[in-house]
Parts: structure tokens; C-alpha cells; sequence
């Protein structure tokens, strides 16, 4: 359709012959003269009721306020193009003109033709400028409904537009942010990351896409995509909400992470337990078959000499006893450590005084002993099963009844040392045998002996044994000694959760 | 010529029994000294200790078990064979050990010959015999 056709022009010209004779060239070209006014405020009134699509504004008529005055308060109420018909074409009058953005400027005396020309031409922008304005309107509506969120920061850092998304994403209002700076709203902002991001595509007007952390006023934590673009009045900021999608990956790495170490701690587990059973058989090849080369060995000896004179045969024999015995001895050992490591592990308050006197009567029950001076002081309930911390005072008190042997005045001691964790250590101290620290790296090793069977009997099994239990009740061993001085072993027990008697 | 001693190096009392045994029943008259652990046996080989007065020199032939409390016969053949005044004496691991990394390492560390004792009394003794009539009988050590 013709923009032109019908178009409604109002005549603003103080001079009624002037305004009659436009009035009449304008209908003779086909438009419609709305209405003739002859001052700015007759023309505003007039403007308000009639609403033209075109005024031909006089500069110089009646009343306050000149035509360009008129112009530019009709640009702040009600915008209707403007053209300026004037004699007076001085520069400073151009220049305040301009300033109001009119659609033509026409220098009296003007032909038909040009009048015509002028018009057509105004019309012609008006129309493209009502297009560009229907299709912003259809983009910023676009804009404003998008699940994205969405906003433009000018050159002086202000901000332009936003829309709703973004102000949820950013839990700010819309008024907090438009037509203030960035740095009005985010006072550190300058410092940071995504404030660089923002500068440079300022400057270089290259668009840049990144993952943003962005931490709230609240402590809350939110992870944004942004896409940052380039726009006229400055950047164009897109910011996609991808916390629910972080939060989701980060448990995902997490619930790896824990499965990683859960794999782990089971390959450690599974480790420890193919050593064990490595050492096991090396025993079994081992230690369990010298008693047998032994009884071998002495029935062989008692059946050669059996017919000579001075036959040792009761000696021999007597050794196979003691091998025989010897074996059974290793083979309970054995089963005791394997029942230690696989044994459930219960978790219990344990009273130790109770355990501790329970263990000394059974020890001195099946022990040749001197007297013992026993020095033993309470000790703390513990968190742990039962059975099993009895089994391990079992062996660290029978060792110390065994080492202190050939000492004349033996001394055992069972002390607790209180520690602020939650924890105890416990000390079982004897003045016994002892050994040497250079060897103390065996001292727990499965089949380990520090002494010989002519001295002290034993399998090398019962540390084992204890380290095993503490390590499964989460503690740590340790000794100390000196060869002929006394051992001293210190283990770290969990307190009873109870929090004790 | 000088007498050829025998150093046997063995925690187990009953087992040195059987060894020595074994020598008398075959007519051996070398000198059999015992050491029961790893550390004797080094305070024999360097004469200290519980050996400081003991008539110097090296053995003709160290029998040597593995597995010992406080110091391992892998341990003692390290330190023979590191030790220039040490490392031509020959040493025979005489354990019940039938560990392959034992075995391995025996040898690493130089030791002349890995026999595995017998559980079998005759065979142990074979076993001791044809030791001895090798490394005490046929085999030549240099004079010094």
C-alpha cells in the first residue's frame, strides 16, 4: 500500500494566507489537512486530539514557545515526524532544529514539487521507521520472554536492557540494575575474571563464550554458560543457568572419586590378604615341615643305634615328642591368625580392667612364672570387640610373662596415656629379655623370631596376631626395647563412644 | 694341609644334630663349628664377639639356613660375598625353604649351591654326603 495515500497532515503557520495556500496544495496532492494551528499550544492541543501522521511546522509563530520548541515537547508526549517550513536558514537555527529530529526541513519560498517531494519522503521514513520499531518491539518481546537470560551493558558500563530471566538468575530487581553501572551494583566487579571477558569484547568487539562461577550476596552459589556478544550500544550478555548440571557432575565425580578409593582401600585389603597368605604357605613349607624332617630324622637315628651299645633312643624319642608338640603348636598358631584376620568385627564398649585381669589369671594359669610384680593402672573403656582386644592382651602379656623368664624381680606395667582425640594409648612394659632395635622392622612380620627356641619357645605368630587386631580396630603398634633391659609396646585404641565409665 | 673346617649356620638345634649326624655316619672328621643365628654367624666369619678367641681363619664350606630370628642367611651371604677377606668361601644355602624368590636370590647373591633340606631322613643324608665329599673332599680352595 501507498504510505502516502490519505496521509493526515496538520499545518502549524501563524500567518493565515501562508497556511491557507498549504492547506490547499496539499489537498490538491492528495492529503488530508487535519487542522491549522497558529501557535504551540493550539498546535499541541490540536496534535493530542487529532493524532496526524505528519506536522509542517512554521519555526517562527504565535504565542510562547517557537516551532522547534513545539517540536521538541511534542517528542516528549506525543511523537508525531516533524517538518520545519522556514524563511530563516542561519546556521544556530539548523543546529536547534536538528537537535529534534525532524523528517525534513523546507526553505520558504518552496514549489509544489518540492513540498510534494518533501512530504512523500517523510511519509516514506515514517512508514520503514514504524516497521523497524514493530520488529524491535517483536525482538525485545522475544527477549524479554526467553528462558535465557539476557541483558545489554552500554559503553559506560550501564546497564540497558535485562530481561526477566536474567533477574532471576541474578536475584536482583529490574530496578536495581538499569541505568546503573555495573560497578554501582558489583563494587569489586573491576577485579574480576568475567569483568576482563566484558572489556575486551568492549574493546575488540569479539564475541566470547565461557563457564562462570558466580557466588550471591547470600553465600549462595550459582555456575553460568555466558556467551558475550558484541551489540551497537556495547555488549550483549546470553547466561544459561547450568548449576543444576554442575551440582549433577560434580556427585557424579564425587560418587567416582569415593568409588575410586572404595576400590582401593578393597585392592589394599586384598593385597594385605594375599600377603598373608603368601606368608602362610611359605610357613606351611617351611616351619611346619622342620618338625616333621626332625621327628623323621631322631626315628631314623633311634632305629640305627637301636642295636648298639650306648643307644639314645630315649633321647631321640624324646625329641619327637617335643617337635611333634612343637607342630601342633604352629598348626593352632596358624589357625588362631587366620580366625584374627577374617574374624567380624564387632563394635562394642569394651572394659579393659576387665579384660586386663581376665588375661593375667588365664596367662599365669598356664605359665611357669616367677612372682610378678604387676603394676597396673585403669584403663579407659574402649570402642572395639571384645573377644578380640582379649585376645590382644592374651599375647602382649604372655610375651612379657615369657621374656621376664629368668629375671629375679619381674615388673609388668599397664599403663593408659589419655589423648585429647578420642583415643588412648595403651603401654605394656616388662623388664625382660627384650631385643635389639635393629631387628624391630621383623618384630611384627608373620614367622618372626627375634630370639631362639632355646631361649624363649614361640612361633613368631602372636605380634602378628595383635598387629592385625589393632590395625582392624583402626590403631597403630610400636615398640621399644633394649636388649636385656625390657620391651615396651605401646597400641592406640578408639574410646568407647559412650564416652567412657 | 691345613683341616678343613665346616661352618654350619642353623637356628634349629635338632637340625645341626641331624647334620653332624649325618657327617659322623659318613667318616667325616672335619671340625664342625655351629653358629644359631645370622649375627653369629658374621661375629664367627669376622672372629668378635662370642668368637674372638676362636683359632683364626675362614671355613672350607659354610652350610647356611635362611631363615634365622634377628639376622637371614641371605643376609650373612650379602656380606660375604661384599667382603673381599670373605667372598671366595664357598656357601652352600641348606634350607626348607623351596621359595622360587629365595632360590632366586641365593644365587643373586652368590651363593655356590641352593638344597632344599629333605623331609626324608635318608635323603637328608645323602643329601649332607654327597655336601660334603664335594666341598670338603673334592673341591680345591686357593691356599690363602
Amino acid at each position: 500500500m501507498n504510505p502516502t495515500a490519505n496521509a493526515r497532515v496538520m499545518v502549524v503557520e501563524n500567518e493565515r494566507i501562508v497556511a491557507f495556500n498549504l492547506q490547499q496544495r496539499l489537498t490538491r496532492l492528495g492529503y488530508r489537512v487535519t487542522g491549522i494551528a497558529a501557535s504551540g499550544a493550539d498546535a499541541l492541543n490540536q496534535i493530542r486530539l487529532t493524532s496526524p501522521d505528519l506536522v509542517l511546522m512554521d519555526i517562527r509563530i504565535d504565542g510562547d514557545i517557537d516551532g522547534i520548541e513545539t517540536a521538541s515537547h511534542l517528542a516528549k508526549t506525543n511523537p508525531v515526524p516533524v517538518i520545519y517550513l522556514t524563511a530563516h536558514a542561519e546556521q544556530s537555527t539548523l543546529d536547534r532544529a536538528r537537535a529534534t529530529r525532524p523528517y525534513g526541513y523546507l526553505i520558504k519560498p518552496f514549489s509544489e514539487m518540492e513540498l510534494h517531494a518533501t512530504v512523500q519522503m517523510a511519509l516514506e521514513r515514517i512508514a520503514v521507521d514504524a516497521e523497524l520499531r514493530a520488529s524491535e518491539a517483536r525482538f525485545r518481546q522475544a527477549l524479554d520472554v526467553m528462558m535465557e537470560g539476557c541483558q545489554i551493558i552500554d559503553f559506560d558500563w550501564r546497564y540497558r536492557y535485562v530481561n526477566d530471566s536474567m533477574l532471576q538468575q541474578c536475584r536482583r530487581s529490574r530496578d536495581e540494575l538499569l541505568g546503573r553501572t555495573l560497578m554501582d551494583v558489583y563494587p569489586e566487579v573491576e577485579t574480576t575474571e568475567i569483568f576482563s571477558v566484558l572489556r575486551h569484547c568492549m574493546k575488540t568487539r569479539v564475541a566470547h563464550d565461557f563457564q562462570q562461577r558466580f557466588e550471591f550476596r547470600d553465600g549462595g552459589v550459582s555456575w553460568f554458560d555466558l556467551s558475550i556478544q558484541p551489540v551497537p550500544e556495547g555488549v550483549f550478555i546470553l547466561s544459561i543457568d547450568i548449576t543444576s548440571e554442575k551440582l549433577a557432575n560434580e556427585r557424579l565425580r564425587q560418587f567416582n572419586e569415593q568409588l575410586e578409593i572404595r576400590v582401593a582401600e578393597r585392592t589394599t585389603l586384598l593385597d594385605t590378604a594375599n600377603k598373608e597368605l603368601e606368608a602362610f604357605s611359605y610357613t606351611v613349607a617351611h616351619d611346619l615341615r622342620a618338625p616333621l624332617r626332625h621327628i623323621n630324622g631322631f626315628a631314623q637315628l633311634a632305629m640305627d643305634c637301636s642295636l648298639s651299645a650306648n643307644c639314645k633312643a630315649p633321647e631321640y624319642i624324646a625329641k619327637m615328642v617335643k617337635s611333634s608338640t612343637k607342630m601342633g603348636r604352629l598348626i593352632d598358631d596358624l589357625l588362631a591368625l587366620s580366625r584374627a584376620s577374617r574374624a567380624e568385627l564387632k563394635s562394642e564398649a569394651v572394659d579393659l580392667d576387665m579384660v586386663v585381669v581376665a588375661v593375667r589369671e588365664e596367662c599365669l594359669n598356664d605359665a611357669d612364672h616367677p612372682e610378678i610384680d604387676w603394676r597396673v593402672d585403669h584403663l579407659p573403656e574402649v570402642q572395639g570387640d571384645a573377644a578380640l582386644l582379649h585376645q590382644v592382651f592374651v599375647n602382649l602379656i604372655g610375651n612379657a610373662i615369657k621374656f621376664s623368664r629368668y629375671r629375679d624381680h619381674a615388673v609388668i606395667e599397664i599403663r593408659p596415656q589419655p589423648r585429647d582425640d578420642g583415643w588412648v594409648e595403651i603401654s605394656v612394659r616388662d623388664n625382660g629379655a627384650g631385643f635389639d632395635m635393629r631387628h624391630a622392622d621383623k618384630l611384627f612380620g608373620v614367622f618372626q623370631r627375634l630370639h631362639h627356641e632355646s631361649e624363649f619357645e614361640g612361633t613368631g605368630i602372636g605380634l602378628a596376631i595383635v598387629r592385625n587386631l589393632v590395625e582392624r580396630h583402626g590403631g597403630k603398634i610400636k615398640a621399644e626395647s633394649e636388649p636385656d633391659s625390657g620391651a615396651v609396646f605401646y597400641f592406640t585404641l578408639p574410646l568407647a563412644v559412650s564416652g567412657g565409665k | 694341609m691345613k683341616v678343613k673346617r665346616l661352618l654350619i649356620v642353623d637356628d634349629s638345634a635338632d637340625d645341626v644334630e641331624l647334620t653332624t649326624s649325618a657327617l659322623k655316619k659318613f667318616h667325616f672328621v672335619n671340625p664342625v663349628d655351629v653358629a644359631r643365628d645370622g649375627v653369629e654367624a658374621l661375629d664367627y666369619l669376622y672372629c668378635r664377639g662370642h668368637f674372638a678367641s676362636r683359632e683364626p681363619g675362614n671355613p672350607a664350606l659354610i652350610l647356611l639356613d635362611i631363615k634365622m630370628p634377628r639376622v637371614g642367611g641371605l643376609a650373612v651371604l650379602k656380606q660375604v660375598r661384599n667382603d673381599p677377606k670373605l667372598n671366595m668361601v664357598p656357601v652352600v644355602m641348606l634350607t626348607s625353604s623351596r621359595e622360587e624368590r629365595d632360590i632366586v636370590e641365593g644365587y643373586e647373591l652368590g651363593a655356590n649351591a641352593y638344597v632344599v633340606k629333605p623331609v626324608d631322613f635318608e635323603q637328608f643324608m645323602t643329601a649332607v654326603r654327597d655336601l660334603g665329599m664335594f666341598w670338603l673332599a673334592v673341591n680345591e680352595l686357593p691356599s690363602n
